[in-house]
């Protein structure tokens, strides 16, 4: 029992990287049941005898690292004077709030409840009396409640920034921090992407936490955010202000609430008592649905594709040809391309895009 | 490549066990090897600069150096030096090599780089803001900021279409063949050479293919090479430095283990350049133009910029920010340059290429027409040859009145349509030849446009394109203070950006506006 508590722990933890997981293709059993029971792909991967994924480099953790501890250190002054110069907050600005855990460089929350309950009194204190607001707080901490299947998850919001609005209250802005290299307008677009997706959910968590408390007539929360990203080569921040989030927090909610209704569907009663061993064995055995994002995230991908192969599954040539030929296998499309008769409406509907263009 | 066809494609690349060349000439020029350099690099995970480079002409031993910690930014900065000095000569960048490109060079006379793929490409994009207006560097500045600016012009011209200095090995062959495989395997340049160059059947190919795939091309290595074999060795090598003991024996073991990585990646890129000058298949002759804007581009953008920077009675000069342009007249000037090059490319090349030609074809791009009329609109004596056409009208088109179109086979040729008329069965489109009207066309007949011979004639046409115009408005706006949209090309002065260094220092990163509307020099 000690090896699910853990995993349950781990689960609460994982919450933001496990939603990503699944929005990669939320229409594979064996992707849901990952995601919703926090089994690794690469275990799984490794449980069915393929090579792991490559992991993460120690250089890049230790360099991700270094930026952000290097962004709060001095009452956060690298990133006040960024945010400053973007206005974000307001020239002149005082006042940093850490609730970082010390185990992540933070200098006095010691526990994840206590960062939860740090994270509750700092809401309340800013409704309550906005001058008191810092303008910087870094790592808050947010509770999803529990779902019918999906655990109770954590989230920690890398930074936000309290404002004032013209009528006087408080206002919230996420901030997400990357160490990936800001290039402009060349800046690479699935890392924007993906660093947008992760603030949306953020906003939407903090959106609930605002609500739980009973605070929405107190503290506004921003529809924008920022992102923090490097200048390239060096670790100063350059900040991207001003993304608007609105479309990826409904992101994240109606997501929930699908992975939900979709994990009712797939889930079975007896999973979460099951040990990690059954959990694994339970993706490995689950229906797939190979797609052409697989490649970038499942370490599964491989005996998927395998199976596609023997199945002459024209997925194994893309999603566009899959599009087009439907059910029709790789062999019978080609047949149809050489000549063959076609069998039905379809087929011959097939051929003519095929011969004709 | 429109899906349908695309399609097509894959499944007979699959059905013969091999990828299917896309079109029937390649459309890019490829240099003579002693005018290629190939580069490829490595980097630090989390990094920006190089943690090591190999470059050298195709055919040649290249030079494969790195530094112990892709970090210590002084070491990386001498490894970049002595990288930028074969990079200047090669490229023959005025001030560093004693034979500088002239203004307009002979078309055999460029000077290529080959890279093995668009993330090697973005290291230039990389090096470019870390060196082009740098403070540090020692004895080294002047060298690393002109490596800065010409990696930047390096990565900036990759975006102008039809762009030939710089190459991405991969996309070179993405673009020249078509892969019975997932288009996201397919931009991976070793799974790109095992499927053209492994011997055997279908299967031989695919599975030397999932293999070849297994190994990163990417700048950023392996995570599971970082942290099984290169993480102690770092370290090892960090605190022998500090404490003063050998940093030999670990600095040897990463060097080994870099150039192998850098030799790998040097040596897919030099293979695919290979296959790609003993291709079958002829370079589009319309490649010579493309050749010809990619010199004048050279010397505009950054020659004649290099000249004036070490010579200022030659004119002003400013250093491109490695952002973007924040100067508006810039910006605007150099959209209208790549909106002309966009414009012009399909047209340069259409006219060689009977593949690129039925593509356009089934787009609608294209139209095959039988000649009904020939008809002489001029007054006196000057002639304005008219045709009426007839178009099978079930076949997809674009055509809109005053559409420009020329004959497909005779670029320079240029007609306008002037009528569309459509009934039951036929489309009716009368067209007025504008340009080379007194001149044979290249075919069918090799008559004048005004020639009644080619009455009854079947003649294909192409979508023409208004590039020429467009480039002239990429040098009026820099004029047009007082035009409409003038708020926008005529912004102002933004601040400097402030780049704080790990060890306190700062740089100021000037943009175009600061050096060009108010002088400041970098």
């Amino acid at each position: 029992m000690t090896e699910v508590d853990e995993i349950r722990q781990e689960a609460r933890r994982n919450t933001r990287g496990r939603f990503e997981q699944w929005a990669k293709n939320p229409t594979c059993e064996a992707n849901t049941l990952s995601a919703v029971h926090n089994i690794r792909l690469d275990k799984a991967a490794a449980a069915a005898g393929i090579d792991a994924s490559y992991g993460q480099s120690p250089f890049a953790i230790a360099r991700g690292n270094r930026f952000e501890a290097g962004l709060f250190t001095n009452d956060a002054a690298r990133i006040r004077d960024a945010l400053q110069r973007e206005g974000v907050i307001p020239a002149g600005s005082v006042g940093f709030s850490d609730l970082r855990l010390k185990i992540n460089g933070g200098t006095r929350v010691t526990s994840v409840d206590e960062a939860l309950r740090e994270t509750e009194r700092w809401l309340q204190r800013v409704a309550a009396n906005p001058d008191s607001a810092e303008p910087i707080v870094a790592a808050p901490m947010i509770k999803i409640p529990k779902g019918v299947i999906l655990p109770e998850a954590l989230l920690i919001i890398d930074v936000v920034t309290v404002t004032r609005t013209v009528e006087g209250l408080p206002r919230i802005t996420v901030g997400e921090i990357k160490v990936f290299p800001d290039r402009g307008g060349h800046t690479d677009p699935h890392q924007l992407a993906a660093a947008r997706a992760q603030a949306g959910i953020y906003r939407h968590a903090l959106d609930l936490a605002i609500t739980s408390l009973a605070l929405t007539d107190d503290i506004d929360l921003a529809p924008d955010g920022f992102l923090v990203f490097t200048w390239p080569g060096s670790n100063s921040p350059s900040i991207r202000a001003h993304e608007d989030l609105t479309y990826q927090a409904i992101r994240a909610e109606r997501g929930f609430e699908r992975l939900e209704e979709i994990a009712l569907g797939v889930v079975r009663d007896d999973d979460f008592s099951a040990d990690n061993p059954t959990l694994v064995q339970r993706v490995l055995d689950a229906p797939t649905e190979y797609a052409e994002a697989c490649l970038s995230f499942c370490d599964l991908a491989p005996r998927c594709h395998q199976r596609a192969l023997e199945a002459d599954d024209p997925i194994i040539l893309g999603g566009d040809v899959k599009r087009l030929l439907g059910a029709a296998t790789i062999g019978r499309a080609i047949e149809l391309l050489n000549g063959a008769e076609p069998t039905d409406d379809r087929e011959a509907d097939l051929q003519r895009q095929l011969v004709h263009g | 490549m429109n899906s349908v066809r695309a399609v097509t494609r894959k499944l007979e690349a699959w059905q013969i066990g091999q990828p299917v060349p896309r079109y029937d000439t390649i459309h890019h020029a490829i240099m003579p090897p002693d005018q290629t350099m190939i580069v490829a690099f490595v980097r630090m995970a989390g990094e920006s600069r190089p943690w090591g480079i190999a470059w050298g002409a195709a055919g040649t031993e290249p030079t494969v150096r790195s530094v112990p910690d892709g970090r210590v930014r002084d070491d990386v900065a001498v490894l970049c030096a002595a990288f930028a000095e074969d990079l200047l000569e090669h490229l023959r960048v005025h001030n560093w090599t004693f034979n500088p490109a002239p203004q307009k060079p002979e078309l055999g006379d460029l000077r290529q780089v080959w890279l093995p793929n668009g993330q090697h490409i973005a290291m230039l994009h990389q090096l470019s803001y870390t060196y082009s207006q740098t403070k540090h560097g020692g004895e080294n500045q002047d060298i690393l900021r002109a490596l800065g600016r010409v990696a930047g012009w390096m990565f900036r011209d990759t975006t102008r279409v039809g762009s030939q200095h710089v190459v991405s090995a991969s996309s070179l062959l993405g673009d020249s063949y078509v892969f019975p495989a997932q288009d996201v395997r397919t931009a991976h340049l070793g799974f790109q050479m095992a499927w053209l160059t492994t011997q055997g059947n279908r299967d031989a190919r695919l599975a030397a293919a999932a293999d070849a795939e297994g190994l990163t091309v990417s700048p950023t290595m392996n995570p599971t090479l970082e942290r099984d074999r290169l993480s102690d060795l770092v370290s090892t090598w960090q605190d022998s430095r500090r404490d003063g003991g050998d940093t030999h024996t670990p600095g040897d073991e990463i060097d080994s283990i870099l150039s192998k990585e850098l030799r790998r990646r040097w040596n897919l890129t030099e293979d695919a350049y290979h296959l790609m000058a003993a291709n079958e298949r002829p370079v589009n002759a319309g490649v010579s133009e493309l050749v010809r804007l990619a010199h004048s581009e050279f010397w505009f953008q950054h020659q004649r910029i290099e000249l004036r920077l070490n010579d200022p009675s030659q004119g002003p000069a400013f250093v491109a920010h490695p952002e973007t342009d924040f100067h508006g007249s810039a910006a605007a000037s150099r959209y209208l340059i790549h909106a002309a090059a966009d414009e012009a490319y399909i047209g340069y090349l259409i006219h060689d290429d009977p593949a690129l030609f039925r593509e356009a074809l089934d787009d609608g791009r294209a139209f095959e027409a039988h000649v009904l009329r020939v008809d002489d609109a001029g007054v006196g004596r000057s002639t304005i040859p008219r045709w009426t056409l007839r178009l099978d009208p079930s076949l997809p088109h674009r055509l809109r009145e005053n559409a420009r179109v020329a004959p497909y086979g005779s670029r320079g040729h240029e007609a306008t349509i002037i009528d569309l008329e459509t009934n039951e069965d036929d489309l009716l489109v009368t067209i007025e030849w504008t340009s080379r009207k007194t001149k044979p066309l290249a075919g069918p007949l090799m008559a004048k446009p005004a020639d009644d011979a080619w009455v009854g004639v079947d003649v294909a046409f192409v979508q023409s394109d208004a590039a020429s115009l467009t480039q002239r408005r990429s040098q009026r706006v820099w004029a047009a203070s007082n035009g409409p949209g003038a708020w926008l090309t005529h912004g102002k002065a933004s601040a400097p950006m402030e780049i704080s260094g790990d060890d306190g220092s700062t740089d100021l990163v000037y943009d175009d506006v600061a050096q060009i509307a108010d002088g400041v020099g970098v």
